[in-house]
């Protein structure tokens, strides 16, 4: 239940960075990857690993459409939360999958990427089709149309420049209902 | 680093153009949020990987560029990040986003000087074997985007990406048979190639196109990509000489289904009218029949559907209905040009042929209004007046008044006719509006320099006493003219000179050039000689230039004999001679100085320093002697005069055979005349021949040189002259010949500032002065500043006083008053 003037809203730290939900942290992901300012925010309530409720006033959160990903910088490394609602709807003909590389192995690029995935669908869905992605550390979300659910099965592991990528999808290998 | 910051302010901005609504809007935004963090996160790191930033600008382009309501948003962000994608492309050529967002970006930016180097980034990035559909799609409609107007390197560019293309085409085709978008772009390069062949080889190219077609649609049904590809195949077919009645055929049946299902567009429907037209078969009943189809797709959307439905409605040669559409058509939309158009048009036929207007009057002010230029341009003078004519019977002469300055006269065509602009000055005067009528004679004068205006205009702001500068700007090259137009100017500017308020701004400007200068302090100026008499030698400040409110390009003064070095008179300085001395300024006495404002002294004559000392002015009046031959054995040509007032007799000598010219006079008795000659009978001047020699005996010690004619003159010239020795005829016509030029400046040389007939300076200023300072030179403005300077400076005006006697000081005197002594 909301605290009035405020709308409840949840960050979610997704893959490793799970336990990264200090206050400070949350605070600074609002400000740059939404605008939302620390006076602006109310009562920070953890409810489960990695996912605290967040007050937002009610004027602000209005101006919020959610989904959201928030990337900021923790330390020297990037970091990414996500902002949502519990009642965000799916999105129509996206997905979003999360890929994790072992520690140590750099990040791949975008080009990389998109031919290993385009190759593991065989041909039948091209590199350019590939959305936004966003970074955490060892980690990232990656937009992907729908078609890709009935041409993969997840989880799946790609090769790319002799690093092992394990891909997933956002909401653990089934669309979100 | 500065690149991302501005990528990031270009996001921004790309979020403030997106459309406040919508899904695509919405998700645009929130994925444009998160990647400025991402470059907010990148910023905040040494050596950033900026590889998924780039990839999610294209997405965002591509992604917004896909979407109709975020087109326009999406293409200004292409701009701004164009390079950037290019360069990503080049970067990571397997980033296939990248290549995607220019193909469907550049495709509609083709003037862009990167367009060449785009295609080609595209072109090899369909090579790649992870391309899909969508990206070899987007090169199809990119290179079918270059136009036949484009550069070399962008068609060169274009025609070596059709290869890669094709074979990108051909691998899909292969790998997706199923796929629905590769037959169509299969369909797109058959298109493509028949534009680049001619005859049997362009209708194999579009049958190939036909058969794909077809192929398509039996297998995936009709689609709206489909059909469009259809019509631009009909459209070309018709173009290039396919047969008439199947191309005729394929349209209206193209029409009939689409209008069938409501799939067809106004624009696809003009096209395909165009191609029944082309084939030279839309009859009445086609046309009757096809606007049938589209009139119940209209609705209440008819502003849409206006050019199918007009082009339909005048080929069934329904007149009524034809012209009640555009009526309707201007009414919905008063900017319709292609409306107002038809209509004027109809008007003006029915003003020819004597009719009325059939139109009512809010019809016809919308369409005066919205007519196109190149309609009006076509307009005789007969048409412009009686439309003008027919404007204020029905709206009045303000309204007629309003569209001729503001529609006729904007014309490129009608304002290069002076008798409309004249039609216009009319009508504006007579509605008694002056701010209107200012407007418009200052565009009169700026588009075609109407005298009319001119007048116009300085009358009505010397009447206000506004912008008086400006009446005076507008005047100035009337009064350099001649005709009626020239003599009110001329007593416009009379009126405009005595004005107090003009007077005092330009006093002030006077007095603030010369306190920067230093006029009034003990500074020493450079003059330069530019005329001189036996009382003094005028002289002008040439290292400066004057403000517009002297008379002069550069400020003058006068030099008096008495204030020269001892030995040195006026008439031994020569014109370029240049002085020294500090210089003073005055206001000018209204009284005495007509129009002038200030007047300039040598504030201390002891100051004076002479470039050439006496000794080589000496000399160089020893070898001027010598060139004319005072004092040798031979004759020199003279021409002898009798002097004004004191009737006296005295000869110009000059060198055999022209050109030098002593510096002074020599003395001529009566009695040395030639026998018969009387005195009275030498008018302006008789060429006559006889020796001179200096008189020392007659000089005094102000160090002028005295010559006289010693024995008889004759009539006759001696061996080694000739007849024409000694001045030219113009010198003989005096007074008459220097007037015809022109007044101010417009004097040719010494010969003619020494003329018999030169100007007399009034000698009150003398008094005035108390005889201690050389006599200024009035300021006023003149017109004439180009002349004045060089060799033409003061030939004809108040630059060539009569000689006056050595003790005489000339007082400041205007051009005005100089040209009333030289009448007197």
């Amino acid at each position: 239940m909301s605290t009035p003037g405020f709308e409840t809203l949840l960050v979610e730290a997704p893959g490793a960075g799970a336990g990264l939900l200090a206050p400070g942290s949350i605070l600074r992901a609002l400000a740059l990857g939404a605008g939302v300012r620390a006076e602006e925010v109310g009562l920070l309530i953890p409810v489960g690993r990695g996912r605290v409720a967040v007050d937002v006033g009610v004027q602000r959160a209005a101006g919020l459409s959610t989904p959201r990903l928030l990337p900021f910088t923790e330390g020297a490394s990037p970091a990414l939360l996500v902002l949502r609602r519990e009642d965000d709807p799916a999105e129509e003909d996206r997905v979003w999958l999360e890929l994790r590389w072992p520690a140590g192995t750099p990040r791949p690029g975008p080009g990389a990427l998109g031919a290993a995935l385009s190759a593991a669908t065989g041909g039948s869905i091209g590199a350019e089709a590939i959305g936004a992605s966003f970074c955490g550390d060892g980690w990232m979300q990656l937009e992907v149309p729908e078609r890709f659910l009935l041409a993969l099965e997840f989880p799946l592991e790609l090769s790319i420049r002799g690093a092992t990528v394990t891909a997933t999808t956002a909401t653990g290998g089934k669309k979100k209902p | 680093m500065a690149n991302l910051v501005a990528t990031r302010e270009a996001l921004q901005r790309f979020v403030a153009e997106l459309p406040p609504a919508g899904l695509t809007s919405d998700r645009l935004r929130r994925t444009s949020d998160a990647t400025r963090a991402l470059i907010e996160q990148s910023l905040s790191i040494a050596h950033p990987d900026t590889g998924w930033i780039d990839h999610n600008l294209a997405v965002l382009v591509a992604a917004g560029l896909a979407d109709e309501a975020t087109a326009e948003a999406s293409q200004s962000l292409f701009l701004g990040v164009r390079r950037r994608l290019g360069e990503a492309l080049e970067r990571d050529p397997d980033d296939l986003a990248a290549a995607m967002a220019l193909a469907l970006g550049a495709a509609a930016a083709t003037d862009d000087e990167r367009m060449a180097a785009d295609i080609a980034l595209v072109g090899a990035a369909v090579g790649r074997p992870q391309a899909g559909p969508g990206l070899v799609g987007a090169a199809v409609r990119l290179i079918l985007a270059v136009g036949r107007d484009a550069s070399e390197a962008v068609s060169a560019a274009a025609a070596a990406a059709v290869a890669p293309i094709q074979a990108a085409v051909d691998g899909l085709s292969l790998r997706l048979s199923a796929h629905p978008d590769t037959a169509l772009d299969r369909a797109r390069l058959e298109l493509l190639a028949a534009r680049s062949v001619e005859g049997d080889a362009r209708q194999d190219k579009l049958d190939r196109m036909h058969a794909t077609l077809a192929d398509h649609e039996a297998r995936f049904g009709p689609t709206a990509e489909a059909r469009e590809l259809r019509g631009e195949l009909l459209g070309m077919r018709a173009r290039s000489g396919g047969a008439p009645s199947d191309v005729r055929r394929d349209a209206i049946a193209l029409f009939e289904a689409q209008a069938a299902d409501r799939s067809l567009t106004p624009d696809q429907a003009d096209r395909l009218i165009r191609t029944v037209e082309r084939t030279g078969k839309l009859d009445r009943d086609t046309a009757g029949h096809l606007s049938g189809l589209i009139e119940a797709l209209v609705g209440r959307d008819e502003r849409r559907w206006h050019r199918p439905l007009a082009r339909l409605l005048r080929e069934a040669g329904d007149e009524a209905a034809f012209l009640t559409l555009q009526e309707r058509a201007l009414r919905e939309d008063p900017d319709n040009g292609e409306a107002a158009r038809v209509i004027v048009e109809r008007l003006v036929r029915n003003l020819r042929a004597g009719l009325a207007s059939p139109f009512d009057s809010d019809i016809l002010d919308r369409a005066l209004s919205a007519a196109p230029q190149q309609t009006l341009a076509r307009w005789s003078a007969d048409d412009v007046a009686a439309i003008v004519g027919l404007a204020t019977h029905t709206f009045g002469a303000r309204r007629a008044a309003h569209f001729v300055s503001e529609r006729l006269l904007q014309n490129r065509e009608l304002k290069k006719r002076d008798g409309l602009w004249a039609r216009a000055l009319d009508l504006w005067t007579e509605l008694d509006d002056e701010d209107g009528l200012l407007e418009l004679a200052r565009r009169a004068v700026k588009e075609r320099n109407l005298a009319r205006a001119r007048l116009l205009v300085a009358e009505r702001l010397l009447a206000r006493g506004e912008r008086l500068d400006e009446a005076d700007e507008l005047l100035r090259p009337l009064c350099d003219a001649r005709g009626p137009e020239a003599a009110q100017a001329h007593k416009l500017r009379d009126r405009l000179a005595a004005h107090p308020a003009l007077r005092a701004g330009r006093r002030d400007a006077l007095m603030a050039f010369e306190e920067r200068i230093g006029v009034g302090t003990d500074k020493r100026f450079t003059l330069r000689v530019i005329h001189t008499t036996p009382a003094y030698a005028l002289v002008e400040l040439g290292e400066l230039s004057a403000p517009d409110a002297y008379e002069h390009k550069h400020l003058r003064t006068v030099v008096r004999a008495q204030d020269l070095p001892r030995g040195v008179s006026p008439l031994h300085l020569r014109r370029g001679d240049t002085l020294e001395a500090p210089l003073r300024g005055q206001d000018a006495d209204p009284e005495r100085d007509k129009g002038g404002i200030r007047v300039y002294w040598v504030s201390d004559p002891a100051a004076i320093r002479l470039q050439r000392s006496p000794e080589e002015i000496a000399q160089r009046l020893d070898q001027e002697e010598a060139r004319v031959g005072v004092g040798g054995e031979g004759p020199a040509a003279l021409k002898v005069a009798r002097e004004g007032r004191s009737g006296a007799l005295t000869a110009r000598v000059f060198a055999p055979g022209g050109g030098a010219e002593l510096g002074e006079r020599a003395r001529v008795e009566a009695s040395q005349l030639p026998e018969g000659t009387a005195p009275e009978q030498l008018g302006k001047g008789k060429r006559f021949w006889g020796r001179v020699v200096r008189r020392a005996d007659l000089e005094g010690s102000d160090g002028v040189r005295v010559y006289a004619v010693e024995g008889p003159l004759t009539a006759t010239p001696p061996p080694g002259f000739e007849a024409g020795d000694g001045g030219s005829g113009r010198e003989e016509g005096g007074k008459r010949g220097r007037r015809r030029r022109g007044g101010r400046g417009g004097g040719s040389g010494d010969s003619a500032e020494r003329g018999e007939d030169a100007e007399r300076p009034t000698d009150a200023g003398a008094s005035a002065e108390g005889g201690s300072e050389a006599a200024p030179v009035a300021s006023q403005p003149n017109e004439a500043r180009s002349g004045d300077g060089g060799a033409g400076d003061g030939g004809g005006g108040e630059a060539a006083p009569e000689r006056t006697k050595p003790d005489q000081t000339p007082a400041p005197t205007s051009p005005a008053q100089g040209d009333a002594n030289e009448e007197a």
